[in-house]
């Protein structure tokens, strides 16, 4: 093809198929890569990219803690908080709080003991962590770029401050394919009361091709997954003969497909009938926990169905809504989601329910950051003796951090300059802590080192066998990254 | 298909052999070099910006020998092989010193002979590259065999050359359902087709184009088009999701300019500046909603203000997305890239950029109230002017009370009722005070003079106020006798300066400025206007065009001739002195003898203001449009409203880095599109800015805005651009497949009233579009992807499309255009961050049967049906969509509510249509489903299949299943 034929010898061959044929060059695309089914391949059902590099994990969790959680009262041991507590606080540099909070220093409202072989100190509301911190790299010097809520989930979910942007697991759909045949490849949990920040343009495909949304599930309900089955009116009428009428639908639809043979997106779409009608058999049956052991249940803090929990926020409600959605996540990956989202906490009403506590830390950390620790604490011991830890990458963030001065009571407010995240498992070593904090907790220990979500991204990439610089996609005329043009690969925390 | 687009990359792969000057090579001269090496003034003589004066060298000679680069200075100074001269020069930042890795591309690209494509161009930069030359003004050419259509000659020319020519003619059938879904999104019914079918005159395809094309869903199609490209919401996105109950009149706008055929270059000024060009009209306010279509960060606007940097963050991505909204949209260049650095494949500098942003400096995204009926509108505004003027005349009046002296104070900054603003001139801007400027005034005659009088600059923009730019000293001759010499001169505010002279005599009148004033960091001197009046009190100088040193030439605001135009500001009656004394008087408790007087005066204009509120509240509530207007708020979200509208500084960032202002920065756009001057520094207030932006993308030989226009239309049509990537022609960009094609259609566009709907008519008439989709083997094996257009290009419908044509087929649609959207969702818990639950809304809801485009779009909660079939996304501008197959997809076609109940419309129109059939004539009924879905009969062996599937599964079931065909579908 010579150049002005509609060629640009720029755009990498990947991105140019999809841009020139859309589902289409997603076809040639699989098959030129190298896999067997074609259609299977724009179904995504299939790995549809080599990977850059050998890979040490396959699948991804991620634990996303919207409303800011305060890594000095569960992560970030700082002893000089307990000492000064209640003197004022002197905030090196240029502070800007969001609700203008700088008050006296507030120490941990939890103590900190070691644990493990490693000895990291957490928070007593986080020692069912205990257990497991020895597969556990910590970051603290995690550092952001704005206090605001909606820009920073942006930023941690897909990369970038603004909307418009896939979020992490479409990325990995992009870049891996799927493992299985009848589920999704990217699946978010939301917290059931209500979406994050920003919402579902967390996960969003944004320019990514559809098929690597992520898809919202919603266990125990009638639907659990949009659309799975017809609504309650509808399916009286429409579900007894729904056999049948798939069967005239995929008659009717070979014999166009037979006078269009050079045109696959007809094979495709047949396809696609039949893969919806497996998710019917397949997704359910995923989420069906009851298929677990009470043993099971009990190490991820769930309770048994129709416990009546308190009013007010409550430790054995945050274990429960948590676990459920940890051992879906365990599930899914078993069969064979690639990337599983789970958020804790929801919008910013009132009573809270999210970790932006502002009035009281150990209101509402205490539930929520105890639940938390119950629920993934059992998944990481559920994963390891099952030998799935070893490919399965577990990522722990937040939208930012919370500064080492209280508000003036018994809050925090917004710390977007330090705060921490932490990963395990494959591909990750285990049972150490990079990038410290300053002696406070408030600001990277060397201010121009601080780890930024871009160092996060490239090194679970790296990790899942990809090289985030290569991982583009051209939208509007830019190829477009999920690191932008940042991100280091966290060669110190690579096992 | 499958073999053929692998035919296709085989070929894609061995393109990239050629060396990747453009990838590889070029960026790391843009961001190394280029800022000192290229321009008028290039360092050391050396142009890197361009290969021709790349390769030529500079001061220093040939600075690339092909093949050698130890040879090569320029590898010699970057490696320090030359001694002295190192490069890049010491006082750069050790980041910006280039990379090993960097160094070894240029070496390897020397070796390989130093290939710069286009090297042979002109000098001009960025003007090697193909979307930045000049329109290229092609002849039509001569009629080829089969068509004497323009555009197939274009394409038959290239066919001819690979030896095949166009596929035939699709059937009637296939076109009818192609035009209608293309230029409607709307399938045909089967009264439609059959009038075609018909329809036995020799121009029976032309009547159905020019049907389509003037029906009000052809608007709505290109609106939706257009709200794609621009990013239209009706939230604001962000955390804190909240509506915009008032987004929608810019959709209105959009349909009424696409219906009324509005050409280009004012659907541009409209849509950027339409307040300012086209004043009082409804279109002209309403179109600002371009600018303000994106997402917004309702949480960093209103809850962080300007002061902290968290809220300078929202602002400057506020203006990026206005900056990329207008550039993408209209001249498809990717000018965000230059935010933190020098555009790395484009000729776009990161100065161009921030310039780019003072453009938009002023304004913010908010509501802007209006009256749709220009004639209200204009009743409206001079109401309120009436009243403004009438609390202005009581404000003055002496003895009012204290609470009032502020804005009485302030009202005397007003324009005495009836006088004009005084615009003025300006000189040019200096760095210090001390760049002498002058005025001369030929009086033509020797005279004998009374007195000069000085009028200094005065109007109500942007708080400018009294004084503005007075000169801080003068010396002003008459001949040679000195007048006047006035040491350091205070600002008069808004008393005109009075120099006498005293009867002496002379003919040249010279003012003399060794003083300039400070504005802002800059010097300069500026004057309303300068009387001189003889003894008889004529003034001489009147109309007489002075000379000056330098001038700002911006009329109407800016131009010598201001000076002597004599139109000056007067002040009101009172003087703040005046004021002052009364201020005081009240303070001191004194009663003025004149209050007598102004009771009676306060008493009459009471009166008058009353009678003008009765009036005002006569008019019609005004109408609002969320917008891009100067804010007048309070909180946070302050805007420049209480500044009068005056641009905020903008600077060039350090790599992007807002807490890293380097140099303020003045408005402008991109020298390098080279068609006009792209420097607005003359364009000081918010609408010269904003109109200067506007008149430079709309200009007639701007070589990007009227390529990409076209080239968008086209590939609506075609389903293929000539240039397939339709918003990026810059390097990264895909070149066209057919460069003289384009050009043709967009000279041919400029010559046809600039007409949108002309155009379309010109491509769907043409035989390329009337092809049929299936390609012969030799068609397929000649033009594997379909690039020269050798046959129609089949395509999913878009997600708007399938639903809107549900709702016609099941007889559900409510066609009435325009208004405010329906909401097919149940917000929860909305004063926070709004739950916007579409599984709550009844799709039974007849409110919510209108077309797509009609839809509340919220942001953050995308429609989960219309997601699954690809439609845009909100945040994001959207030049094409995609088009993806998959089981989610197929789940929400097979048991979405909205489609079951779609199904039920169908079933019950089809029972019960004008003939009404058996319940059990499954036959009858069967062939009803397939002429309304697919227009067309059964076959023997179709009939009896769904006949039988009707019998046993009831109409609704069948009717579902019709709506899942392929064939219904796909369009070709």
């Amino acid at each position: 093809m010579k150049r002005g034929e509609g060629n640009s010898m720029k755009s990498n061959r990947r991105d140019f198929l999809w841009q020139s044929g859309g589902g289409l060059g997603g076809i040639a695309l699989a098959a030129m890569e190298g896999n067997k089914v074609a259609a299977g391949n724009l179904l995504n059902q299939t790995p549809s990219a080599q990977n850059h590099h050998p890979a040490n994990a396959k699948r991804v969790i991620q634990l996303f803690m919207a409303g800011a959680a305060s890594q000095v009262d569960l992560f970030d041991y700082k002893p000089e908080l307990f000492k000064r507590h209640g003197q004022p606080s002197e905030l090196k540099g240029k502070i800007e709080a969001f609700q203008d909070g700088l008050g006296p220093w507030l120490r941990p409202v939890w103590d900190f003991s070691p644990h493990g072989q490693s000895g990291k100190m957490l928070g007593s509301v986080v020692a069912p962590l205990g257990k497991v911190v020895d597969e556990i790299a910590f970051v603290h010097n995690m550092t952001g770029k704005t206090g605001i809520h909606s820009q920073a989930t942006y930023l941690q979910a897909t990369g970038f401050q603004s909307p418009g942007f896939p979020g992490m697991g479409c990325w990995a759909s992009y870049g891996l394919g799927s493992l299985n045949q009848n589920l999704p490849t990217f699946v978010v949990l939301p917290d059931h009361r209500g979406y994050a920040s920003n919402g579902p343009k967390n996960w969003d495909n944004a320019f990514l091709p559809g098929q690597h949304q992520g898809t919202i599930l919603r266990p125990g309900t009638a639907n659990p997954l949009p659309d799975l089955f017809p609504t309650k009116k509808d399916i009286s009428r429409f579900s007894p003969g729904e056999k049948e009428a798939l069967g005239l639908l995929v008659r009717s639809d070979r014999g166009y497909a037979s006078n269009r043979m050079m045109d696959s997106r007809m094979e495709s779409r047949i396809k696609s009938y039949e893969l919806a009608a497996a998710m019917q058999l397949a997704a359910p049956e995923a989420m069906d926990l009851a298929k677990e052991t009470k043993w099971t249940q009990d190490l991820y803090g769930i309770q048994p169905p129709g416990t009546a929990f308190e009013k007010e926020i409550n430790l054995a409600e945050e274990a429960d809504i948590m676990g459920r959605k940890c051992l879906v996540a365990r599930r899914l990956l078993e069969r064979g989601v690639r990337f599983v989202q789970i958020w804790s906490g929801c919008d910013n009403g009132f009573p809270r329910r999210n970790w932006d506590s502002h009035e009281d830390i150990e209101r509402d950390h205490g539930p929520l950051a105890g639940g938390m620790a119950r629920a993934v604490g059992g998944l990481l011991v559920d994963l390891k003796q099952r030998g799935m830890l070893e490919d399965t990458v577990v990522f722990w963030t937040t939208e930012f951090g919370r500064l080492p001065c209280s508000q003036g009571g018994k809050g925090r407010d917004h710390n977007p300059y330090v705060f921490s995240s932490w990963m395990a498992g494959g591909g990750i070593k285990g049972g150490i802590s990079v990038g410290p904090s300053d002696d406070f907790g408030l600001a990277p220990l060397e201010s121009s080192k601080g780890t930024q979500v871009y160092d996060l991204h490239a090194t679970i990439l790296h990790v899942l066998g990809l090289d985030h610089t290569r991982l583009t996609f051209r939208s509007n005329g830019i190829d477009r990254r999920l690191t932008d043009v940042h991100g280091r690969v966290m060669t110190e925390i690579l096992a | 298909m499958l073999f053929a687009l692998l035919l296709f990359c085989q070929s894609s792969v061995q393109s990239e052999s050629l060396y990747p000057f453009d990838r590889d090579i070029f960026p790391i001269l843009t961001k190394h070099c280029i800022s000192c090496h290229s321009g008028k003034k290039p360092k050391g003589g050396l142009d890197l910006s361009n290969g021709k004066s790349a390769l030529a060298g500079g001061n220093s000679g040939p600075v690339v020998v092909a093949h050698q680069p130890d040879k090569s200075l320029l590898l010699r100074v970057l490696t320090g092989l030359e001694g002295n001269l190192v490069m890049p020069p010491e006082g750069i930042p050790k980041r910006d010193k280039l990379s090993p890795k960097e160094i070894g591309s240029l070496r390897h690209w020397i070796l390989a002979g130093a290939p710069w494509p286009g090297a042979t161009d002109q000098t001009n930069p960025g003007k090697d590259w193909w979307s930045l030359r000049p329109l290229s003004r092609q002849p039509t050419p001569a009629p080829g065999p089969g068509s004497s259509h323009p555009i197939d000659a274009f394409l038959q020319k290239k066919m001819s050359s690979k030896g095949i020519t166009f596929s035939p003619e699709a059937d009637r059938r296939t076109l009818l359902r192609r035009l209608s879904v293309d230029l409607t999104g709307l399938v045909p019914t089967t009264k439609e087709l059959d009038a075609f079918l018909n329809d036995r005159t020799p121009n029976a395809y032309e009547t159905q184009v020019d049907r389509l094309l003037s029906s009000v869903h052809r608007a709505e199609r290109m609106a939706r088009f257009w709200m794609d490209l621009v990013h239209f919401g009706d939230t604001h996105g962000f955390d804190k999701d909240q509506p915009r109950p008032n987004a929608w009149p810019y959709r209105d706008y959009l349909i009424r300019a696409f219906q009324s055929d509005r050409p280009l270059d004012r659907f541009i000024g409209e849509q950027i500046a339409g307040d300012s060009l086209y004043p009082g009209t409804r279109d002209g306010i309403e179109a600002l909603g371009f600018l303000a279509a994106g997402p917004w960060d309702f949480i960093g606007h209103a809850e962080v203000p300007e002061t902290k940097l968290d809220g300078k963050v929202a602002r400057h991505l506020d203006r990026d997305d206005m900056v990329g909204t207008a550039i993408n949209t209209f001249m498809g260049i990717t000018v965000q890239c230059a935010q933190c650095h020098n555009h790395k494949f484009d000729p776009i500098r990161q100065e161009d950029y921030y310039r780019l942003q003072a453009v938009f400096a002023a304004v913010d995204r908010a509501d802007r109230t209006y009256h749709a009926n220009p004639l209200v509108e204009k009743e409206y505004a001079s109401l309120q002017k009436k009243k403004s003027l009438l609390e202005t005349q009581l404000a003055a009046l002496p003895g009012g009370a204290r609470s009032d002296l502020e804005a009485k104070i302030r009202a005397l900054g007003l324009p005495a009722p009836g006088k004009h603003e005084a615009f003025g001139f300006h000189t040019a801007l200096h760095s210090n005070a001390n760049h002498p400027e002058w005025i001369m005034i030929d009086l033509g005659k020797v005279t004998s003079l009374d007195r000069l009088v000085l009028w200094p600059c005065h109007d109500d923009f942007a708080n400018i106020g009294a004084g503005f730019g007075f000169p801080s000293a003068l010396k002003v001759y008459l001949d040679s006798t000195l007048l006047f010499d006035s040491g350091d001169l205070p600002n008069p505010g808004f008393e005109p300066l009075i120099i006498p002279a005293k009867g002496n005599k002379g003919q040249i009148l010279r003012f003399e400025i060794p003083k300039l004033t400070n504005r802002q960091g800059d010097f300069m001197a500026a004057l309303a206007e300068v009387e001189a009046f003889d003894l008889a009190g004529k003034n001489r100088a009147l109309r007489i065009l002075p000379s000056t040193r330098s001038t700002i030439e911006a009329p109407p605001r800016w131009s010598k001739s201001n000076l002597t135009d004599g139109i000056k500001y007067e002040a009101n009656p009172t003087t703040l002195n005046q004021m002052r004394t009364i201020q005081k008087a009240i303070l001191q408790g004194r009663s003025d003898p004149a209050n007598s007087i102004a009771d009676v005066q306060r008493r009459n204009l009471t009166d008058l203001l009353k009678e003008t509120n009765d009036q005002i509240a006569l008019v019609p509530a005004p109408s609002k449009v969320y917008a891009a207007t100067i804010h007048n708020g309070s909180g946070a979200f302050k805007g420049t409203g209480a500044e009068g509208g005056k641009p905020r500084q903008i600077f060039l960032l350090q790599r992007g880095n807002i807490a890293k202002p380097l140099t303020e920065v003045k408005p402008g756009a991109i020298p390098a599109v080279g068609h006009a001057n792209a420097d607005f520094t003359q364009a000081v207030s918010d609408k010269e800015r904003r109109i200067a932006l506007a008149q430079w993308i709309a200009h007639p030989d701007n070589p990007l805005t009227w390529r990409v226009f076209v080239n968008r239309i086209w590939r609506l049509h075609m389903g293929r651009g000539i240039v397939e990537t339709p918003s990026d022609f810059g390097k990264m960009g895909m070149a066209p497949t057919h460069p003289e094609l384009l050009d043709w259609l967009a000279g041919w566009f400029q010559n046809n009233r600039q007409s949108p709907r002309a155009l379309s008519r010109l491509i769907v008439t043409s035989r390329a579009y009337r092809q049929v989709a299936n390609a012969s083997q030799t068609t397929l094996e000649a033009d594997p992807a379909n690039l020269l257009f050798s046959r129609y290009r089949r395509h999913r419908m878009d997600a708007e499309t399938f639903r809107d044509s549900l709702l016609l087929l099941s007889g559900n649609l409510k066609p009435d255009p325009f208004g405010p959207p329906f909401k097919d969702f149940v917000v929860e818990k909305p004063e926070h961050s709004p739950h916007y639950l579409y599984e709550k809304s009844d799709p039974a809801d007849k409110a919510t049967h209108r077309r797509a485009i009609y839809r509340f779009v919220v942001r953050s909660q995308q429609h989960p049906f219309l997601t699954t079939l690809d439609t845009a996304d909100p945040s994001l501008m959207t030049d094409k969509r995609n088009e993806t197959i998959g089981p989610l997809q197929a789940l929400a076609m097979w048991n979405n509510p909205f489609v079951l109940e779609m199904s039920r419309g169908l079933a019950s129109q089809l029972a019960n249509d004008s003939k009404p059939i058996g319940k059990t004539d499954y036959n009858a009924l069967t062939e009803r489903l397939f002429r309304t879905v697919l227009l067309r009969d059964p076959s023997v062996t179709e009939r009896s299949d769904w006949a039988d599937f009707i019998r046993r599964q009831g109409l609704e079931s069948s009717a579902r299943v019709a709506f899942n065909l392929g064939e219904f579908v796909f369009v070709e």
